[in-house]
């Protein structure tokens, strides 16, 4: 009935440069990619932004039909944000005919634009979660938030909640999938009917379901505390994060290259 | 420095961590729990809107929110969007949009149950959150749309009525109805655990 054989993350195993930079370093560069997106206006810069992030997918190794896939679920709304843009924006009409006299240039490039800067957001944003694990991932955000443990937030706890959530996921899936079974076969019924008879026949899956779930977390519990968990504290790690020549040459590249557009997109 | 270790050892011994093992351990499998049900339960609410898709996922961060309070909810509810970020091509942005919406539905359901512990509570928290999350979405909407997806803000606004607050409210209000029967026909057997 349910596919469970979903992989969590979307990592695709590699060796390049960017498979081998600290998780840290990905992080900080893909949020940091994300507003440099935004800030740049001009078609030139745009442009090159576009050849940037195309040469980093390249280099990742990653396959370009697999990072294209990725826009698949947002396809529609960037169609309907550039339509929308495309006949709404003022400016010089492209031709005096009927259908032609609605489309301005102004608004064609405004969509061009828009749509680009979206897909690239969405491609960047990819290529982190494609080239790090989510093992890596969680460590990385634990060491980036421990700063702000002064501030009271839990970075330990959000880490490892994390990495607990990403293993049980599976789980859970094969267990509301037999749930869901069983309660087929007593003659339950979740595709049919209207609204409010589909919700209710969710109720007889969701309570056996939570339950089970609190049983699980309890022998969770359990096992950490039997093996001494005791909180992020003193805690020691079998692999330590730390930064490489890897990093470093991508770092120097991403701040020469973002100069380099800030110059020509500011001072220009 | 051996003795040194030792009397951090010891201190990490006597000293209580603030999260539990016990809290931590259930938090994340409600968390684990919501993805679930956004991986597996979703149908569209309104025929005419079916970009517009319902997921119970908001109901195990409500449980986790009524059993621990308000800021387990917030925590669920962090976990759970930087794994669905993780998960989709939404990224950062999507991340932002459901801390916001689930984390004011949960913190405001969470701290009312808190204060009135009833069933009169738990249905004013309910009511209270759900109304809560469709007022904070319309400025969200009207922020993130035009910005991220190059929606003009005119078009976002002519949504708002029509399709944007039902459908929250609709959203909102369904999950709690599930989080209240789930929480009535839970809490008894969850609570006797935690003790």
């Amino acid at each position: 009935m349910i596919n469970t054989n979903i992989s969590i993350g979307q990592y695709i195993p590699g060796d390049s440069i960017i498979h081998r930079a600290d998780p840290r370093t990905k992080i900080i560069l893909s949020l940091a990619f994300m507003v440099i997106i935004f800030m740049m206006n001009s078609f030139w810069t745009v442009f090159e932004l576009t050849v940037f992030v195309l040469m980093a997918v390249i280099i990742s190794g990653v396959p370009l039909k697999h990072t294209l896939k990725g826009l698949k679920p947002l396809l529609l709304i960037i169609v309907f944000s550039a339509l929308l843009n495309i006949f709404t924006t003022k400016g010089t009409p492209v031709a005096e005919t009927v259908p032609l006299k609605y489309i301005t240039y102004e608004g064609l490039i405004m969509a061009l634009k828009l749509s680009v800067r979206l897909a690239l957001i969405i491609i960047s944003g990819s290529l982190l979660t494609f080239t790090t694990t989510p093992i890596l991932l969680t460590d990385g955000i634990e060491k980036l938030l421990n700063p702000l443990k002064v501030i009271g937030v839990p970075a330990h706890e959000l880490a490892m909640m994390m990495s607990i959530a990403l293993r049980f996921i599976p789980t859970l899936l094969e267990e509301t999938d037999k749930i869901m079974k069983a309660q087929a076969a007593r003659g339950a019924d979740f595709d049919t009917g209207n609204l409010l008879q589909r919700a209710k026949s969710f109720v007889p899956v969701l309570v056996p379901l939570f339950v089970s779930a609190f049983r699980r977390a309890e022998d969770l519990a359990t096992a950490m505390e039997s093996r001494c968990y005791r909180g992020g504290t003193g805690r020691t790690r079998l692999r330590q994060l730390k930064f490489t020549h890897a990093d470093i040459k991508i770092v120097l590249t991403v701040l020469v290259f973002v100069a380099a557009l800030l110059i020509q997109e500011y001072m220009w | 420095m051996e003795a040194n270790q030792k009397a951090e050892a010891n201190q990490r011994i006597v000293s209580k961590p603030e999260i539990t093992v016990r809290k931590m351990a259930t938090l994340a499998i409600l968390s684990a729990l919501s993805i679930v049900f956004m991986l597996l339960i979703r149908f569209p609410l309104i025929p005419a809107a079916p970009y517009l898709i319902y997921e119970p996922a908001d109901v195990p961060i409500l449980i986790g929110a009524f059993l621990f309070g308000p800021l387990s909810g917030l925590l669920i509810t962090v976990v759970v969007s930087a794994i669905q970020a993780l998960m989709s091509p939404d990224g950062f942005v999507g991340f932002v949009m459901h801390v916001i919406a689930t984390g004011t539905f949960v913190f405001l359901a969470g701290l009312i149950y808190r204060k009135i512990h009833s069933l009169k509570g738990a249905i004013i928290a309910l009511v209270a959150g759900t109304l809560a999350m469709a007022a904070v979405m319309i400025p969200v909407n009207l922020i993130i749309q035009p910005n991220f997806y190059g929606i003009p803000i005119e078009t976002v606004k002519s949504l708002l009525v029509p399709a944007i607050i039902p459908f929250n409210l609709l959203k909102a209000g369904l999950n709690s109805i599930f989080a209240f029967i789930v929480y009535k026909a839970v809490s008894k057997v969850v609570n006797r655990w935690l003790e």
